[in-house]
């Protein structure tokens, strides 16, 4: 209980409630602003029926974009309310087009919007805000006034001074003191009042001045549409990379080898040409070894027979012992399958190379048109998604471009359990 | 021969220098990047350099950048790159400082040992040896390809050969044709081409070279 009134004692000494009070005071001159704007911009909207005033149009509209940029830097600074940036209408091609683009631009009628509704509620946070901070700050300084009109009356001889109220003067020190105490109580409630207005703006702000629904999902699929082609990329240059380090190389040596068993033969050195082509063909079961390797990783052939039988040979093939558990109902996505298969492979790799696990387990469930990808090891945890260069990050990346999510439960000590969760809302 | 090799791949690296030392050449280092090879071949002045083009630490053209800079060095310093893939843009690089000295071979080129170590050895004594791919793609890729267009096949073909640095001689034996044919189709190519005839054969490239824009 004196906690709470402790707190409300020092409330209206909080850096908060004074950033506010800085916010209340810009709000009257801000809502001034959007006024004339929000008021020129539907002016010039009406009068570009006649095309004429068309191309002003869209200036206003930088304007208002202008002015919504500046409200979430007040949001930021004062409210500590973080607001993320719309986009940009796009630039487009030629005139007709930059003017079709920025008059549907969505975030830019937004900001209109809220300017419009921020006018009234601009002057009612004005008013509340710093109206009654200046209110109460009248009352307690009462005594103060009244000494200096009381000094100045006595030397002009004028009449009385001081408050009244039903007859009732407070012209005594005593008396005056009623007013500080009055003054005291609205200073008290003025935080609380203050933050009434503000509680629609920031509801207004996050849902106006910020990206829409639809924004935000564009920009998430503009997003990982990138990751994609990155990934796609970076995987053409991997196998470009094995192979022509690899394979490619191998086959050069291998020829090298032959050719200078050939040469031996030919001067007659018999011992050395077949110790060369011992070697060739050493060389040569390493080459089909490699080549294999590299068509696992670009697609398992066990995955042909299915998502269980891929992961079987997997958890056979892995370094320490792995139990499977597939439990679906229908095969899903040849994509989705590949996409769940080299999840499992990386995570059981993660858990034997770093992890220092001894076993692991891999489950493949599925609810509610959801699969769910269970890689749980027994080593020492303590993973993160965060760093740059993180396997599990990249990792996550590509299942994000899946609209599937990764998560995480690593606690120190182990165990860890990694979660892949992907729609499935196609068969095949 | 004392030769520096610079190659990133160990295993080509370590093949390469057996199948040197087998045909009677000095190995003097074996190095696995561009700035080991311009510290090598400073070291140790070598009478040629076969490099790789991609190695690390950027994978794209180490090589070339650290042979030109050697053959800036040193100019007429024989260098033959060693290259999985034929670039155009990589050969005309290395050939705009002159081809007198320089090759340019496919990695397969050395399965027939005798041939790249005749084209190293040409290279060694300040001839040229071009990869008749690399020969094909500057043709393709030249600005005069329209004048190219005019050549018979069989001119083309004497063309490419005459670009990878053969002799009349030579070039008649792998047509299988007198090498009093093959003069009258490099005199037909000089005339269709418009360039002067040359008696000597690195000119010659050069002169085609040249004319094809590389």
């Amino acid at each position: 209980m004196s906690r709470t009134i402790r707190r409300a004692l020092r409330e209206p000494f909080s850096a908060r409630a004074w950033r506010e009070l800085v916010y209340s005071l810009l709000s009257a001159p801000f809502a001034l602003l959007g006024l004339v704007a929000v008021l020129a911009t539907c002016v010039l909207g009406v009068l570009s029926a006649g095309v004429v005033l068309l191309p002003l149009l869209p200036l206003l509209l930088a304007v208002d974009r202008g002015l919504a940029a500046a409200y979430r830097g007040l949001a930021r600074s004062l409210l500590g309310l973080e607001i993320e940036v719309p986009p940009r209408p796009p630039r487009g091609r030629g005139v007709g087009d930059w003017l079709a683009r920025n008059l549907v631009d969505v975030s830019s009628w937004r900001a209109v919007g809220y300017l419009a509704i921020r006018f009234p509620l601009g002057l009612v946070q004005f008013l509340l805000g710093f109206g009654w901070w200046l209110y109460s700050l009248l009352f307690l300084l009462y005594p103060l006034m009244w000494r200096l009109q009381v000094d100045t009356a006595t030397h002009k001889g004028g009449g009385d001074p001081g408050l009244g109220l039903a007859g009732f003067r407070f012209d005594t020190w005593a008396r005056s003191l009623i007013l500080v105490a009055f003054g005291a109580l609205v200073l008290l409630a003025w935080p609380w009042v203050q933050r009434l207005p503000l509680l629609l703006d920031r509801w207004l702000m996050v849902r106006l001045l910020g990206p829409s629904a639809a924004q935000r999902r564009l920009a998430l699929l503009e997003e990982t549409r990138e990751l994609a082609i990155t990934q796609a990329a970076a995987t053409l240059r991997r196998i470009e990379r094995d192979l022509h380090d690899g394979a490619q190389a191998r086959i050069i040596a291998l020829g090298m080898r032959l050719g200078r068993a050939e040469s031996r033969l030919l001067k007659g050195d018999a011992d050395k040409a077949v110790e060369l082509i011992a070697e060739a063909r050493a060389e040569t079961r390493e080459i089909v070894q490699e080549l294999r390797e590299l068509v696992r990783g670009i697609h398992p052939p066990a995955l042909d027979a299915g998502l269980e039988a891929a992961l079987t040979t997997l958890a056979a093939r892995a370094p320490l012992p792995t139990t499977v558990r597939v439990a679906v109902g229908e095969r899903p996505q040849a994509a989705v399958e590949t996409m769940l298969y080299f999840a499992a492979a990386e995570l059981l790799a993660n858990a034997a190379k770093h992890a220092e696990a001894r076993q692991a387990a891999i489950a493949v469930l599925e609810s509610e048109g959801r699969l769910r990808l269970l890689v749980t090891d027994d080593g020492r945890g303590g993973a993160t998604l965060a760093g740059a260069g993180s396997g599990l990050r990249g990792l996550a990346e590509r299942v994000r471009v899946a609209d599937g999510r990764l998560t995480l439960d690593s606690p120190l000590g182990g165990p860890t359990t990694v979660t892949v969760e992907l729609e499935s809302p196609e068969r095949r | 021969m004392r030769v520096v090799v610079a190659e990133d791949t160990a295993i080509l690296r370590v093949g390469l220098v057996q199948l040197l030392e087998d045909e009677g050449h000095e190995v003097v280092a074996a190095v696995a990047d561009g700035v080991q090879l311009l510290a090598a071949a400073a070291e140790h002045a070598p009478d040629a350099v076969v490099s790789d083009v991609r190695m690390p630490p950027s994978h794209t053209d180490e090589g070339l950048r650290a042979v030109i800079e050697l053959r800036a060095r040193r100019p007429g310093l024989p260098v033959l790159i060693f290259s999985q893939y034929v670039e155009t843009q990589y050969a005309s690089r290395l050939l705009a400082g002159g081809s007198a000295g320089v090759g340019y071979l496919l990695k397969e080129r050395v399965l027939d040992t005798r041939d790249f170590v005749d084209a190293l050895e040409r290279v060694a004594a300040g001839g040229t040896a071009l990869d008749p791919e690399v020969v094909t793609q500057l043709v393709g890729a030249s600005p005069a390809r329209g004048t190219i267009d005019g050549l018979s096949p069989r001119e083309r073909e004497v063309l490419g050969l005459m670009a990878q640095g053969r002799s009349n001689a030579a070039i008649a034996a792998q047509l299988v044709v007198t090498e009093r044919a093959v003069e009258k189709h490099v005199a037909n190519i000089f005339l269709k081409l418009d360039l002067p005839v040359s008696a000597a054969d690195h000119r010659r490239v050069l002169a085609v070279l040249r004319h094809l824009g590389a």
